[in-house]
Parts: C-alpha cells; sequence; structure tokens
C-alpha cells in the first residue's frame, strides 16, 4: 500500500536519487582511475565521471584534500536540492541525517577548544551538512552544563546530551564518552523514528541501524580493552540498545576482557560469523596480531555496510535509498581520496585496499 | 484506541444502534423495510448512480496511475533524459483506463429516457436500473484497480529503464497484463447490460407510494 501515496510528495526525489546513484564509479572507473600515474591524470578521468569538472578552478598542483573537498562540496550540493524539495516526512528524516554530522561538529569545536585552537580554522574544518546556526558559540564552553545551557538546548540535538549534563570536566576521554553516549542517544531515536514511518523504509532502515549499532559495540569493546579509565559499567552505558547484538550480545560484550570472547559473540550472529573468520589470511601472513585483527575488522565493517546500502534500492517506495545514497557516496569520496593520497605518495602497491561500491 | 478508531467504527455504530432503537421503541420498527425500499426508489437513482460510479471510478483509477507514473518519470529523467519518450507509453495505459470508463459512460446513457412517474415502475425498468448500477460499478472498480496496478508498475518501469536501458520492454511486458484488467471490466459491464432494455413507459398504473 506504500506504493500508492508515496509518489504524491516524494516520487520526483526518488527518481533524482536514483539519478545520482546511477552516477557513482563502478569498477571500470576504479580500473581507470587506479591507473593514473599523477593527479592531473586523475583529475582528466574523474571529468569523464558525473563529477564532470569540478576540479577545474583549481591551481595546480592538485592536492588531495582539494580533491576530498570538492567531492564532499559536490554531495552537500546534491543533499541541499534533495532537502530543500522535501516535505513532511521526507523532511524530517533527511534532518536526522544531519543530525550525525551535527554530533561530530560539536565534538570537533569542543575538542579543539579543549586544545587552544584557532576558532576560524575550526569552524572552517567542519563538515557542511551539520552547520546551524550557534555553532561559533561552542568555542567558549568551559563544561558540558554550560554548554546545553547556552548553545545546545536550541538545537536538535538537545535531548541526546540530557544523559551526559554530568560529566564533571571536559577532556579527552570524557570527550570520547559524551560522543558515544550522545550517538547512542541519536541512533536510537533514529531507530524509534523510523519505526513510525511504516513498512518498508522501517524494514530497511531496521538493518542499516541495526548494523551501525553493532558496529558501534564492538568498536567500543575492542578499543577499551587496555583503557583502565573506562570502567565495564561505563562501557555498558555506551552501547545502543538496538540491533542483533541487543540484549544478549551486549551484556556479554560488556564484560569481555579479550578478543576472543568478542569472536565468540559474534559467531551466535549468522551474519557477523564472517568478520572474525582469518583462517586463510592468517596462514598466508602468519599470525596477525590484534593490531591485524583490527584493521580487518573495520574493512569487514565497510564491506557489510556497503552491501545493506546497496540492498536497500531493491526497494522502491521507501525512504531509505536517501540515506543509502549518502552512505555510498562518503564511501566514494573515501575511496577517491585513498587513491589519490596513493598516486601523491606513490604508494602503488596499497592502491586496490579500497571497497569497491558498483 | 486512538481518536481515528473512534471516529471511523465508534460513532457511526452508535448513531446506528440509536435509530434502530428509537425505531424499537416508538413501535415504528415496521418503518424499517428493505423491500418497500427497493420498490420505490426509481430506476432513475440506479441508472444514474451506476453510471456516475463507471465513469467516476475510472478516471480516479486514470488519474491516480497517472501521477504515480508521472512523477518517477519526472525524477528519472533529470539525469536520464531518453527516458521521458518511451515511458510515456505507461501514461497511455492509464488514459486507456479513462476511455474505457468514458465508453461505458455513453453506452449506459443511451438507455435513459424520459418516463412519466405514473409509468415508470414496470418489470423491465427495474432490471434496467439494477443492471446499469451494477454494471457501472463493475467497470469503475475494475478500472480503478488497473489503474492503480498500471500506475505502480510503470513507475518502476520508469526507474527501472533510468538505470538499465534493457530492462524498459520486460517490465512493460508486466504492464501490459496489467491494462488487460480494464479491458475485462468493459467486456463485463457491456455483457451485463446486454438484456436490459432501454427505460420505456409501461401501462399506466396507480403506484402504491400515491396512497
Amino acid at each position: 500500500m506504500e506504493g500508492l501515496f508515496f509518489n504524491v510528495n516524494c516520487g520526483f526525489l526518488e527518481g533524482i536519487v536514483r539519478g545520482y546513484k546511477s552516477g557513482t564509479l563502478t569498477q571500470a572507473h576504479y580500473a581507470s582511475l587506479t591507473q593514473c600515474e599523477t593527479l592531473e591524470d586523475f583529475k582528466t578521468q574523474l571529468s569523464a565521471t558525473d563529477y564532470g569538472n569540478f576540479l577545474a578552478n583549481e591551481p595546480s598542483p592538485l592536492s588531495t584534500a582539494t580533491i576530498t573537498d570538492k567531492a564532499t562540496q559536490i554531495l552537500v550540493d546534491q543533499f541541499n536540492f534533495l532537502r530543500s524539495n522535501a516535505v513532511e516526512p521526507l523532511s524530517k528524516f533527511l534532518d536526522y541525517i544531519t543530525y550525525a554530522y551535527m554530533i561530530d561538529n560539536v565534538v570537533l569545536l569542543i575538542t579543539g577548544t579543549l586544545h587552544e585552537r584557532d576558532t576560524h580554522e575550526l569552524l572552517e574544518r567542519c563538515h557542511p551538512l551539520g552547520i546551524f546556526d550557534t555553532m561559533p558559540a561552542l568555542c567558549v564552553a568551559t563544561n558540558v552544563e554550560e554548554l546545553y545551557q547556552s548553545v545546545l538546548v536550541e538545537t536538535p540535538l538537545a535531548p541526546y546530551f540530557r544523559d551526559c549534563l554530568s560529566a564533571a570536566d571536559l577532556d579527552d576521554l570524557n570527550i570520547e564518552i559524551i560522543r558515544n553516549t550522545v550517538y547512542k542517544a541519536y541512533l536510537e531515536d533514529f531507530y524509534n523514528y523510523v519505526s513510525t514511518l511504516g513498512s518498508p523504509t522501517a524494514d530497511v532502515m531496521h538493518n542499516i541501524l541495526g548494523f551501525e549499532a553493532d558496529r558501534r559495540t564492538i568498536n567500543i569493546t575492542i578499543n577499551s580493552f587496555d583503557t583502565a579509565e573506562l570502567s565495564k559499567e561505563q562501557r555498558a552505558k555506551l552501547f545502543p540498545a538496538i540491533g542483533r547484538l541487543f540484549p544478549a550480545g551486549n551484556n556479554i560484550l560488556a564484560k569481555a576482557d579479550d578478543i576472543d570472547q568478542v569472536r565468540q559473540v559474534c559467531e551466535n550472529v549468522g551474519e557477523y560469523r564472517s568478520f572474525f573468520d582469518n583462517s586463510a589470511s592468517a596462514q598466508n601472513n602468519g599470525d596477525l596480531g590484534d593490531l591485524g585483527v583490527a584493521a580487518q575488522l573495520e574493512e569487514r565493517f565497510f564491506r557489510m555496510e556497503v552491501h545493506l546500502n546497496k540492498l536497500s534500492f531493491l526497494q522502491q517506495f521507501q525512504y531509505g535509498v536517501f540515506y543509502s545514497y549518502m552512505k555510498l557516496k562518503e564511501q566514494e569520496i573515501r575511496n577517491i581520496t585513498w587513491i589519490a593520497e596513493c598516486i601523491a605518495q606513490d604508494a602503488r602497491d596499497r592502491m586496490h585496499d579500497f571497497i569497491p561500491i558498483f | 484506541m486512538g481518536y481515528t478508531t473512534y471516529a471511523s467504527f465508534g460513532l457511526p455504530t452508535f448513531l446506528v444502534i440509536i435509530v434502530v432503537l428509537y425505531l424499537l421503541f416508538t413501535d415504528s420498527g415496521e418503518a424499517f423495510d428493505v423491500g418497500r425500499f427497493l420498490e420505490e426508489t426509481s430506476p432513475f437513482v440506479w441508472g444514474s448512480l451506476g453510471i456516475g460510479l463507471c465513469i467516476g471510478l475510472s478516471v480516479l483509477g486514470a488519474g491516480w496511475g497517472i501521477f504515480l507514473t508521472g512523477a518517477s518519470i519526472l525524477g528519472g529523467g533529470v539525469r536520464t533524459p531518453r527516458i521521458s519518450t518511451k515511458n510515456l507509453i505507461s501514461i497511455i495505459f492509464c488514459e486507456v483506463v479513462a476511455i474505457y470508463g468514458v465508453i461505458m459512460g455513453i453506452v449506459y446513457s443511451a438507455k435513459l429516457q424520459s418516463v412519466p412517474e405514473a409509468e415508470l415502475y414496470t418489470r423491465e425498468n427495474y432490471f434496467t436500473g439494477y443492471a446499469l448500477f451494477f454494471g457501472g460499478l463493475t467497470v469503475g472498480v475494475c478500472n480503478l484497480l488497473c489503474g492503480l496496478c498500471v500506475g505502480v508498475a510503470g513507475s518502476t518501469a520508469a526507474l527501472a529503464d533510468a538505470a538499465d536501458p534493457t530492462l524498459f520492454v520486460k517490465v512493460l511486458v508486466v504492464e501490459v497484463f496489467g491494462s488487460v484488467l480494464g479491458l475485462f471490466g468493459l467486456i463485463i459491464g457491456l455483457l451485463m447490460i446486454g438484456n436490459a432494455n432501454e427505460f420505456s413507459p409501461g401501462q399506466a398504473v396507480v403506484s402504491a407510494i400515491h396512497i
């Protein structure tokens, strides 16, 4: 029944987003990009794709940071077009996508202020999709309470910050705890909102957001193994209450002490069983060690994320395509940045370590 | 229990119960008489309602299908302008549904002739009235659902064509099967009034309602 009324407000925008998605780089494009010798070649190859002449006005020599910034700007322009043409409830859905960037910007500003960086420089490094009006005022904050009362209470992030108002000082560890607490509240709120949108959107987004929650849970667990200051109770409070690992897996991970316990938890969930499967490569390279396992895990998380986002395009008449397009385009920008860096630093042996999308 | 549940189920049920109990307790329970209702309602009512439903529901289905398909063609045509010409065929399939409704409306309205009240209530006229009503309802609902079907399939066809041109003909086959549903409605609608004569005056009688 979703097909009967979806096109009234969102049919045009869905067509637009699917058009954007058909312009993402394919394996053929990546093959020609990896054969470039210089960044000028790279720029020429990209001008034949949907990116067009986005680097036309840049003075040579090109830097990879410029390429990334310009590519991100294309994505921001596309998102702003979609957002300005959207009505409720799609406009609220797109707003939820921007809250993730807002959280990153807020944490960036607080951290930068603590380390006494220049305000303007920090504001320039913020992600354009997460900008809100009162952002510069964040740079004068000294503790979370003041931050909340003066700036955050009028932003859409206000309900997420309520749980961490008790954090006493702002130091590096506390900032990470604040970031994860706020992001947990955001994920759960997004999940609940998506449930109110009904069938195909809810199904698609539940899968994607559930995986995001599980990924964060596993990452927090692994990163907290060697940190003595993060107690297990504190760690457990950072796990989102959604996803396949909730509640049993979360409970075990909260008490875990080494990576084998994490592996055991993942074996219980069918889709995650392959994350820790390194038998073939371990035989080739010798024992990977903890760092190697973490790096491989990160890559497998990215692959799973790309896979889930690609699946959402198989359903029509739902909002998941907008979210998935943003994530896939970001992954593509990361890929282009990686290839450009490998060209610039002449490290061609690792050039194929990006995650292919289509 | 939300407000919409109360409004859509609770209030009408309540009103019906009030009316029924009122009739019951004021000894006018026999005022509720289905047979008398059917006998006294003019066949013109049934005929005209049938024609109205026929064209109204057909146009609703066609319009619904056209906006479903049109929004997707416009969206997909921004990046892939080549789809806009080929996918007009989906719009044509939806439009055809409205044409079926118009044809049936014209065929049915040929049965409506002016007849004086006293000579109206003959068996043949009753039959024509009911045939027009249910024939019109059949054609209308068939065309409504056909329009919806072709609309959703056409929307998907447009987006699939934008992604990969070889898919268009394959999805078009699905649409063709969908558009045949409207044709079925047309055929059955014609059969239903096959034996119905147009409204014609019978013998002048003093009908029961004038007493």
